[in-house]
């Protein structure tokens, strides 16, 4: 959890980097050119992902090598809807997205929280993610190995007036307060008496079963929690995209938001938006260098998860408290 | 006195090793009643089934009247049971604070009341003082702003039964209260467990190695050995028993 135990200074420094952060997602439309425009609208929708997943993962502590599957459940069932019926308003193809995400979530969490130890709770998320992405493959309804094309932006209708989200930026715009909707959700259910409970989950379960609390109850509310919000990212980016495969059902997608966590570091909030936006601008930063790419970015992360354990704000929080009290030295989270 | 805790004919057995074979054991209200017996004799395991923490391959557990052997440990817990670990089981990563206030939160949740919603994002003014309050009690106020992992051993027991108490249970389990304590430590725990039957009327099921500490606080004894009950009385009786002297204080050496 990212409450620090040092009151010191600097207490407005993740603030600031928090409202620049804003700021630059707000006014990419207006600095950045198409391209960049597109990679940002994905960034967000792929910190949702991150951020949804380390519910389950850095605070509740259990290990899911399957959260893709929410992520095109979402994204495959709202696109299926639009196209099968386009006169819908978007609101409701979006929940119809999440609200597949969110059934599918508990289905598959009931089936692996049974175990939900180490190993067999992570092989039984990437089987049953797996199957998922075997599923959509063989679809004819859902295109395939070719997945989804042409997937139309919507037109918000507010009966006294019309966005359409086909113009310009404004879809871009909707992603960013969708996002914002989404991710002040999860750092409430984080901060919160139920994020409480399930970082308590994490540390000692046999403690909390024993204050009376059901605790394989509770990591499906996680679950699902966690799930719903991954298929409400999935389900905004169809249309972004215009084009879904099912690529993004696949286990190496579900490793992405993994990637993340460790990479910003998952025992804090922001850790995976940290480790989401370091790892595009690696990738963005290498795009042209043919065949470096993959070493540099791997390269990197192996630097990254092997000398800082705790993820890049870890590490920041560890620097931050030798410097300002280098006499304790002692390490403030792990 | 009516039996608060009554198991009867309990087996439990790990894939190679029979642990406990048709253990009949019974708690009475009020009374504090300590389970002893060499190491290996299966008291932990008792402790496990009787708590709700696994479930015996045989056998029934009842709890003021109600048959519990079906029902994990967290519904034995909101009936009213309460349990401790040998080795205490912490919220190490929040403060000591942290965990009272954890704890009544998750009384709170049981009683249904709006202290432990799932919405609220900061802990309710009153648990925060309820928990200081308790603290204070107990001698921990001076490191409530502490992680729980930095604590002593003694504190981390202390701090876990006064999470365990929080929860306002009619019965408490006590696995080892004192193990690894200092001698000064290991009174003020029996001070402090005496207190509890003596003025807040609670029931005690424990196990205990010190006989010093058994002595001091037992008003029934269950002996096992090997899985059994070998007997079962007033610690007088039990202490005269031939065969409990044979099989435990043996040798003429007490088993501290």
């Amino acid at each position: 959890m990212d409450n620090n135990t040092t009151s010191f200074g600097f207490k407005a420094t993740p603030l600031i980097a928090l409202a620049l952060c804003f700021a630059a997602f707000a006014t990419v439309p207006f600095w950045a050119e198409k391209g960049l425009v597109f990679l940002a609208g994905i960034l967000m929708l792929q910190i949702v992902f991150a951020l949804s997943f380390n519910l389950i993962f850095g605070l509740t502590g259990l290990v899911s090598f399957g959260q893709a599957a929410f992520f095109a459940a979402g994204a495959y069932a709202s696109a299926w809807l639009s196209s099968y019926a386009p006169d819908l308003p978007f609101v409701l193809t979006l929940a119809f997205g999440g609200l597949v995400g969110a059934l599918l979530s508990v289905l598959i969490g009931m089936v692996a929280l049974h175990r939900a130890s180490g190993i067999y709770f992570a092989i039984l998320t990437l089987a049953l993610g797996q199957l998922i992405y075997t599923l959509i493959g063989k679809s004819t309804a859902l295109g395939r190995e070719d997945g989804l094309i042409g997937i139309t932006r919507p037109n918000l209708n507010f009966g006294l007036f019309e966005i359409d989200l086909s113009r310009g930026d404004d879809y871009y715009y909707l992603i960013f307060v969708a996002s914002a909707g989404m991710i002040v959700s999860l750092w409430w259910v984080w901060h919160g008496t139920l994020g409480r409970t399930l970082s308590a989950i994490r540390q000692e379960p046999e403690r909390i079963r024993f204050l009376g609390v059901n605790v394989r109850r509770y990591r499906e509310y996680a679950f699902v929690i966690s799930g719903t919000v991954t298929a409400l990212a999935g389900a905004l980016l169809a249309p972004w995209s215009q084009i879904i495969t099912p690529m993004i059902a696949h286990w190496s997608y579900s490793a992405l938001p993994i990637l993340f966590c460790l990479l910003g570091g998952s025992t804090r909030f922001w850790g995976p938006a940290v480790g989401a936006i370091v790892f595009a601008g690696l990738e963005h930063s290498t795009r042209n260098m043919f065949g470096m790419a993959e070493l540099i970015v791997g390269g990197a992360l192996l630097f990254v998860v092997l000398a800082m354990p705790g993820g890049i704000l870890g590490t920041i929080a560890l620097l931050r408290q030798k410097i300002l009290s280098p006499a304790e030295g002692r390490p403030s989270d792990e | 006195m009516s039996n608060m805790l009554e198991a009867k004919g309990i087996n439990f057995a790990y894939p190679s090793v029979n642990v406990l074979s048709d253990v009949d054991i019974s708690v009475q209200a009020h009374e504090s009643h300590v389970v002893i017996g060499p190491n290996g004799a299966g008291k932990t395991t008792l402790f496990k089934v009787l708590s709700g923490e696994m479930f015996p391959q045989s056998g029934k557990v009842w709890y003021n009247g109600e048959d519990v052997t079906g029902l994990d440990a967290w519904e034995r817990v909101q009936r009213g049971i309460g349990r401790t670990f040998q080795v205490a089981r912490l919220f190490a990563e929040q403060s000591v604070l942290n965990n009272v206030v954890l704890a009544l939160e998750c009384r709170e949740r049981i009683k249904g009341t709006s202290h432990g919603a799932w919405w609220r994002l900061h802990s309710s003014r009153e648990l925060v003082d309820e928990a200081m309050s308790r603290l204070a009690q107990y001698g921990l106020a001076v490191r409530s702003e502490d992680e729980a992992a930095n604590l002593s051993h003694g504190d981390k027991k202390r701090l876990e039964l006064l999470m365990t108490l929080a929860l306002n249970p009619k019965l408490i389990m006590l696995d080892e209260p004192t193990a690894g304590m200092a001698p000064d430590d290991r009174r003020s725990v029996v001070e402090m467990i005496n207190r509890l039957r003596e003025d807040e009327g609670l029931t005690l099921l424990l196990t205990e190695h010190d006989m010093e500490v058994v002595f001091g606080l037992a008003t029934r004894l269950t002996v096992m050995n090997q899985g059994q009950v070998v007997a079962s009385g007033d610690p007088e009786t039990v202490r005269r028993d031939p065969m409990v002297h044979e099989i435990y204080f043996g040798k003429g050496g007490s088993h501290a």
